[in-house]
């Protein structure tokens, strides 16, 4: 078996990044595959060079090479966001937990009960939460940016965590109910009920996807790569 | 690979190509493009875990099964084990008078 030099690692590092892998940890694995695979081809062909058993071996991904291989990771990293976010979010339901939710519910509730005209407070609250969210998401993409200009790496879990693991495109649901708060007028103690739950609810799903998530994520990652630097 | 995962302790994407060629003599051939995916999709559903590994002047990923990812793999072979015992009856089936 032949031993590569680091400049042909860094061109295997280039050549997935010209054929639109952006992301080290997703590089990271394919410059190893085609390194054992140009290893292998050159061992049983003499005559061949890196460059045309590079070619043979890129060839084998198919005809649009690494595309299947980024979508497929993008799509499995979503599924582990949401996986990790439902099993946080179950822990709020099991004992001891659930005591706190079923307390904010209570304060919600009691808040809601007590405000002559409830819709000021339950929009304020939701106009709150997503400026809290577009404020951070902005922030961490700034320091993401920053990072990938110090390091010249970019990191796939970090481009997820930018869209929350895909539930950006969620957001327009909870805006319906704005038109719903907006409209009513009458407040019978069922429904302020059921907002006290969706704000509980609102909350924990916010502070899940954009707080414990992403921390979890970030240490896995460092446990994974020395090189990875998390974003503070 | 779930079965060669829980037979070796830990491998790479390259290793599980090579030794599925090498099991099935070239009768099976695990493609590129299925291969990362499918591996991908077992890591996020957690039952592999991940460890990256310096080797020379590169890094390697190397998976291996965890506890779940145990109990998948026994729950899979006897699902496929079932399956073709189920093909089997069906191309050789046992003709009986009773």
């Amino acid at each position: 078996m032949r031993e590569f030099t680091a400049e042909q690692i860094d061109h295997l590092y280039q050549f997935t990044r010209q054929h639109y892998v952006e992301w080290y940890d997703l590089q990271t694995e394919l410059v190893d595959h085609l390194a054992n695979d140009i290893e292998h081809i050159m061992d049983n062909n003499k005559d061949l060079s890196f460059e045309e058993a590079k070619k043979v071996s890129f060839k084998k991904f198919g005809v649009f090479g690494f595309s299947d291989v980024i979508e497929q990771k993008q799509n499995a990293l979503s599924t582990y966001y949401w996986r990790l976010a439902g099993t946080y979010f179950l822990q709020f339901f099991k004992v001891p937990k659930i005591l706190l939710t079923l307390f904010l519910m209570a304060v919600c509730y009691s808040i809601l009960r007590s405000l002559a005209e409830p819709k000021y407070l339950l929009i304020t609250f939701f106009v709150v939460v997503y400026g809290y969210i577009a404020i951070h998401l902005y922030g961490f993409h700034k320091k993401m940016k920053q990072k990938t200009k110090e390091t010249n790496r970019k990191w796939l879990f970090e481009h997820n965590i930018l869209n929350l693991g895909g539930a950006v495109c969620l957001a327009g649901i909870p805006i319906q109910l704005f038109g719903h708060i907006w409209d009513d007028i009458l407040w019978t103690d069922n429904r302020l009920l059921i907002y006290s739950a969706i704000m509980v609810l609102m909350g924990l799903v916010t502070f899940i996807l954009i707080k414990i998530v992403p921390e979890k994520l970030s240490q896995e990652m460092s446990k994974q790569f020395s090189e990875y630097k998390q974003i503070a | 690979m779930l079965k060669l995962l829980s037979e070796n302790d830990q491998m790479y994407g390259y290793e599980i190509t090579q030794k599925v060629k090498e099991l099935t003599q070239d009768k099976i051939q695990i493609t590129e493009g299925a291969l990362y995916p499918a591996l991908h999709k077992l890591e996020a559903d957690g039952f592999l875990d991940v460890e990256i590994v310096n080797i020379g002047n590169r890094m390697r990923k190397y998976y291996k099964l965890t506890e779940q990812g145990n109990k998948e793999t026994v729950n899979k072979l006897a699902e496929l084990e079932g399956f073709i015992k189920t093909m089997q009856d069906l191309m050789n089936p046992k003709y009986s008078l009773e």
